[in-house]
Formats: structure tokens, sequence, C-alpha cells
């Protein structure tokens, strides 16, 4: 990206591009599925992800010659927020956001030749196995086993909280090869088939009452050492790179504006028989608050862009970006929740005879803002950012 | 210290405004009675006027230096570091503001504010206004205003020389210009709650006001309108700063302050609360910085985005303050200490150029549905 070659990029051309094109070749029910806040799994993204590989955007923040598009980060930033704006499901982020870019950085020729086109095609489906029963937040507590034997690792033990398990044909996962002095010693990362023998996908019932995460067991299952990303016994420092890449996923706030401009079309479709309602006043306050404070995140999200263009340290804002924008989303379910609740809340399923029929027009609020607990949670929760952050604050 | 607020609009006249704060908030603090304190601001302002503050943002062909807005809120940032009790933004910010929407009638009064021999308070009708009990009222007699009930808090220098009205009369913008010493109106004085002087214009029943009228029409109406934006976002601008500065007192404190045999800073319930202030504030910051960028560029002005804003910031600051006077314990309760005239500085955001209500209403009327950027 070099100020000369930047000088010449006309921005708001390529957004009226992207827009274009997503409006377009994004099928009507994807982008309805996520306008009505509905789950969206491997079917929605993979399908997506299919159209966009055909287009040459498939995967924008890979290197050119693994197929990436040579877009400047601004332009990155642009198709995010622009598809988002869309209501264009997400692509499979964990796949070509998370452990793709860990396969460019770590990976052997083999392993990039192996995994990436997959990825970036749509055709093969990704899962993280990352946390356990006994390390959420403190992830370097983690106890899964994997011992070497010959060319294979004989891995043995439990992940938990799986998104997409179910649907996933690999796992990229953390395991135990060894207990070093320190906990994030002799942690290494191996890339999993699911349909390893000995691995069992057990689903997690979450309080949203959707099936997204999972448990996944691990009995005696045996994996290749030419799975395994790096070094043996070094993968803290590879996850760590992942999670800086996930948490700076906050800088795009298209989906808080979006959200917004969803939940104000709501209150004001709830309330039409009641314009003088005095609860609708007071959401549609909130909603200005929120909104204000939506557009400080949005401007924390372009100083982070350009702090990475002219290679400054991030320092302490992706935490920051991660506390605002997951706060945020929770302010707007609330606002959402406390519109329809009234009429939802009691009527969560459908138990009669009529169970095939739609639930209570609505419901997707209450499932939302209960699906929506889950984001100070996850990608180092609203505590462990703010340890974080303190710890920079504080010196020590 | 790890944590240092890096400043919005960096330079010369931030780092000038920073020190002369600086100093004037070391010996404002140990006066008590309210005419030293008077004493104190009126040779501060004087020293002000020397380095040619008041010229920042008049035009030049007026005598002034020309600056923008921008200028402006370098000088209001560096004084609201150390909780100046002067009110630069209205002086210096929404004042020429006012004057431009007189045209040709204000050059007068803008040269002697570039000059230094005019000390101009802004009484504006929509904040000042409704004082409960005497509400200002305004209508036409013959080509004169005639003004019945107060105008109330008006943000002024030391020792003001005149008094900029603004207001609309049977419909009308009108912008009115009254010496200091007219008898046709009475003042009363007061400090605001950060120490600033302001001044009450009472108005009495239906006082006919010849001579003091400066200009009416579309034109003030516009002018009044800008300045009241200008005035709101540089409340914005002060709160950020008082944030940034009040931030790393409230970090140094904890860091030193022992009990229970360890530092403050060692506990998880208060470096928490520390880390949700430093993130209030620099989303306070990057909203307020980009503002500032987009207040500058040509063009209309973002009103809707600088109303929300000052939405955002104002009950930002009152819960910035509160929990930084939280977090000092006792110490935070006195007066004495810098931290805490700096949370009464952010106390103060919420009210200046419209409380919460009136933006939350102006914002309402104006459909969200239609106009969201979202």
């Amino acid at each position: 990206m070099h100020a000369d070659r930047r000088a010449s990029i006309d921005y708001e051309a390529f957004r009226a591009e992207v827009r274009d094109f997503a409006l377009t070749q994004c099928p009507p029910e994807l982008r309805l599925a996520v306008t009505r806040l509905k789950k969206v799994g491997r079917h929605e993204m993979c399908t997506w992800q299919k159209i966009l590989y055909a287009k040459g955007w498939g995967a924008p923040n890979w290197p050119i010659e693994y197929g990436g598009t040579g877009w400047d980060l601004r332009q990155r930033h642009i198709f995010d927020e622009t598809l988002a704006e869309c209501d264009c499901p997400t692509q499979p982020y964990q796949a070509l956001r998370h452990i793709a870019p860990v396969l460019i950085e770590f990976g052997t020729v083999e392993q990039k030749a192996r995994f990436l086109p997959g990825i970036i095609r749509g055709e093969v489906h990704w899962c993280q196995g990352y946390s356990e029963p006994g390390a959420g937040s403190d992830l370097a507590s983690l106890k899964t086993q994997a011992e070497r034997v010959g060319d294979e690792y004989i891995v043995n033990g439990q992940k938990i909280w799986t998104t997409g398990a179910h649907e996933a044909d690999m796992m990229y996962a953390l395991v135990r090869t060894a207990r070093g002095t320190r906990k994030q010693d002799g942690i290494t990362m191996l890339l999993i088939p699911m349909d390893s023998v000995g691995l069992t996908v057990r689903p997690i019932r979450t309080i949203d009452g959707l099936h997204n995460v999972n448990e996944v067991f691990f009995d005696d299952v045996r994996v290749p050492v030419a799975n395994r990303i790096g070094e043996e016994g070094k993968a803290w420092a590879y996850g760590k790179f992942l999670l800086s890449h996930e948490r700076l996923g906050g800088a795009n706030v298209a989906p808080l504006l979006r959200l917004l401009a969803r939940t104000r079309r709501m209150v004001a479709e709830e309330f039409r028989d009641e314009p003088g309602h005095p609860q609708k006043a007071a959401l549609e306050r909130r909603l200005l608050h929120a909104e204000a404070e939506i557009y400080g995140v949005r401007a924390l999200g372009r100083r982070a862009i350009e702090d990475i263009v002219h290679k400054r340290p991030l320092g302490t804002i992706s935490s920051a970006i991660k506390l605002l924008s997951s706060n945020l989303m929770q302010t707007l379910d609330e606002i959402g929740l406390d519109a329809t609740g009234r009429r939802v809340a009691a009527r969560f399923r459908i138990t009669g005879d009529d169970r095939a029929n739609a639930g209570e027009p609505g419901v997707e609020w209450l499932t939302n803002f209960l699906h929506g607990r889950a984001r100070t949670i996850y990608g180092g929760s609203s505590e462990v950012q703010k340890n974080v952050l303190a710890r920079t604050l504080f010196g020590s | 210290m790890s944590f240092a607020a890096a400043p919005m609009v960096p330079g010369d006249l931030f780092d000038s405004a920073s020190r002369l704060a600086a100093a004037c908030d070391a010996r404002f603090a140990r006066l008590i009675e309210p005419e030293a304190r008077a004493a104190l601001l009126t040779e501060v302002w004087q020293e002000i006027t020397a380095l040619g503050w008041p010229a920042v943002a008049v035009a030049e062909e007026a005598g002034g230096a020309g600056g923008t807005l921008r200028d402006v809120a370098a000088l209001v940032e560096g004084g609201a570091r150390s909780a100046l009790a002067l009110p630069l933004a209205s002086a210096f910010g929404v004042v020429p503001l006012l004057l431009a929407g007189a045209g040709g009638a204000g050059g007068e009064v803008l040269a002697g504010i570039a000059a230094g021999t005019h000390r101009v308070a802004a009484a504006i009708a929509p904040v000042h206004g409704t004082a409960a009990g005497s509400p200002m009222a305004a209508r036409w007699s013959d080509a004169a205003p005639r003004l019945s009930g107060a105008m109330i808090g008006i943000d002024c220098p030391p020792d003001p020389t005149h008094f900029l009205v603004t207001c609309r009369i049977e419909g009308e913008a009108a912008l009115l210009l009254v010496p200091r010493g007219d008898d046709r109106v009475t003042l009363r004085h007061h400090e605001r709650i950060d120490g600033r002087p302001t001044i009450d214009l009472h108005f009495g029943e239906d006082r006919r006001l010849d001579g003091t009228l400066l200009a009416r029409g579309e034109a003030v109406g516009e002018a009044t309108a800008r300045a009241l934006r200008a005035g709101a976002f540089l409340a914005c601008v002060e709160a950020v700063a008082a944030m940034g500065a009040l931030l790393e007192q409230t970090i140094a404190y904890l860091s030193n302050r022992v009990q229970f045999d360890a530092p403050l800073a060692s506990f998880q319930a208060l470096r928490h609360k520390v880390a949700e202030l430093y993130v209030a504030q620099e989303n306070a910051r990057a909203l307020v910085t980009e503002l500032l960028d987009r207040v500058a560029a040509p063009g209309a002005w973002p009103d809707r985005d600088l109303d929300l804003a000052k939405l955002y910031l104002g009950p930002a600051s009152r819960r910035f303050a509160a929990t930084t006077i939280q977090l000092h314990g006792g110490m935070g309760m006195t007066e004495e200490l810098p931290a805490s005239r700096l949370a009464k500085r952010l106390l103060m955001v919420e009210f200046e150029y419209g409380d919460t209500a009136s933006h939350e209403a102006r914002l309402l009327a104006a459909d969200p549905l239609a106009e969201a950027s979202a």
C-alpha cells in the first residue's frame, strides 16, 4: 500500500461496485435470513462464499498468491462494511479469517496447498477447538493431550463451546503435548478431520433454544504429524496471533448499524397502533443514545485501521473496541427485548399440535437477546479485556 | 504513570492553554472568597488577552487572526485539562459566530473583541431564557424590542463589557447588544458548579430596549443555530479533555494510595472501573476527534451527528465524574483535589447548550427513521 497507489483508488466507486454485486448476486433467501435474525450456519455462509469466490472476491484478507484480491486495508474494510449493510451472511470466518492467516503465516508449503483451496472455495467447513471445560477465559490451562507415536499424534480429551462442530469437516485445535514451566508452553496446534475415528460431537442446547455450539470428545483420535501447524509446543504464539485477528473484527460497525436500523423499524412497527405509548418514546430515546455511542466505536475502528495502515502500534484499541461493540450489541438486544417482551416472553416455544407452524412473530428478538449474551463471553470475555487494559494503564 | 491522554488538537495553542490553565488552577484552588477568585480570573483574562486569544477566531478584516473553530478547540482543550474557570468556548467560539449573523453591524464589536477592549457574554434564548417563574418573553414595540422576565446562568468573561442577546421576537430572530451598565437591565452574579462566573439578566416587565438591536431576520436565526451547535460541540471537546486529565490523575492516585497493605491499583474491582473509564474516554475522544475534522472540512456541518455527540457526552461525563469521585474515596469529596475540580467541570457538561432532554426531543422530532445514517 503505497501512498501514490492509495491516491489513485476511487473508494466510493469501489463501495458502489461491492454494493451492486451484493444486492444483485447474494440470494434473497440468504439476505432474508440475516434480516430476520435467523441462525446463519454452514449452508448460508458457504453458499455465499462460493459466489464470492467465483467473482474473485473469496479471500480479500489473503495475499494475492493464495487468491487474495490485492485490495488495501481501506478497501477490505469497505468490503466488509458494505456486505454487512446489504444483510449478506458472514463469510465462513473461522476458516477464512482465523485459521487461514495462521496457515499462511506458519504453515508449510504442503499444508497451504492442501487446505487453502477448500477454504477459499467454500467447500471445506472449519471449526475452532480451543475452549475446554476447565479452560475458557483461562485458555492456557487446556488439558486435551496429544501424544506423539511415530508419524501420528494420539489425541485424548474434550473441547467445549465448539461453534459449528456438527457441520464442520475440519477442526483447528490447541492440544497439550508437554508440560512446561509456564502453562503457555507445550501447546501444539493440530488440524483434525471431523470424521476421524474416536471423535464424537455432542450438541449443546443453549439458552436461546438453538443448536450452534457443541462438545467434542477425543478418544484415541489419530492425527498425522503432517497436520501440525508450526513447531510442537509453540502454538500459544499462533493462537494469540489468531485471537488478535478476531478482536479487530469489531472495527466493522456495519452489523451494529444494521441492527440499530432494524430495531428502530421494529419499535415503530410494534407500537404502530399505540403511538402515544410511553414505552415507545423511552425506547426511541435509548436508541438515540446507542446510536451516538456506535458512532464513537466507528471512529475508533477507523482510527485502528489508520494505525495499521501507518504501521503504528495498535496498543489497547482492539480491547476497547471489543468491549464497546459487544456491549452495544447487547444494548440493542435489550431494546429489542423491551419492545417485544410483553408479547413474546410468555410464548417462547410452540408446544401444541401446531408445532410445525412458524413461531410467534417477533420471537426472534427474544432469541437474539439470549443468543447475544455470549458476545461479552467469547473471543476474550469483557472481564479478560478489562484485565488486559488495566495491566497497560497501570503499567503492571 | 503509564497513561497520558493524547491531545486532539496538538500544537502551540493547546500547549499554551494547558500551561496557563495549570498555573491558574494551582492558585485558584487555594482561594475561598468569591472576590479573591474573581480577582484572579480577571488577572488571568488580562494575560489571555495579551496572548491574543480573543482574536483567534475573529476574521482578519475585523482585525482578528482569521482562525477556525479548530483553533478555538485547541485553546478550549488545553484549558479544560485543568478545568480552567473561564469561558473560552463561549467568548472566543460562540460569540464571533453569533456576530457573523449581524453582517456589517457586528464588525465593530468583533474588532473590539480582537483588540481586547470588548469582553462579550452570549445570552442565547433557548439555553438561558428559561428561568423558572420568570421565563424570558419578547415582542416588538414599533421597531424596538421589548423584553420581560430573565435570562439566567450566562457564561461570561470577568468584568464583561457587553451582553449579546439572541432570541425570537414574534417568530423573527433578533440579535441585541446590551452594554454593561445599561440601567434597564439588572444583573445577578453566580459561580457555576465548576467555578466559572455567570450572570443573570433581569429585564423586569416588558422593558423597551431602544438602541440595542444589532440585527434581525433569517441570518440571525441561522447564526444562532450554528453558534449553539458550536457551543455544544466545544463543551464536548472540553469534556474529552477533562476526562483524559482526570483519568491520568485517577490512575496516579490509585497507584500511590495504599490500603490493606497494598496499592489500591492492585484491587481488581478498581482496576476494572478504571478500564471502563478508559474505554468511555477513548470512545468519546474518537467521536469528537472525527467531528473536529468534519467541522473543519468545507461544506455543511454534520448537524445530526453533532447533536448526537452532545447527547452522548452529557450523561457520559456525569457517569465519568461520579466514578472518579468514588475511586478517590473520601479525597474525592474535597475541593482541594484537582481531580474533584475536573469532576465538577464534567458535571456541568450535561447542562451546557441544551440538556439531554432537549437534545433527545430535537433528534426525535427530526424522525430518526428517515435520517439515520445506518
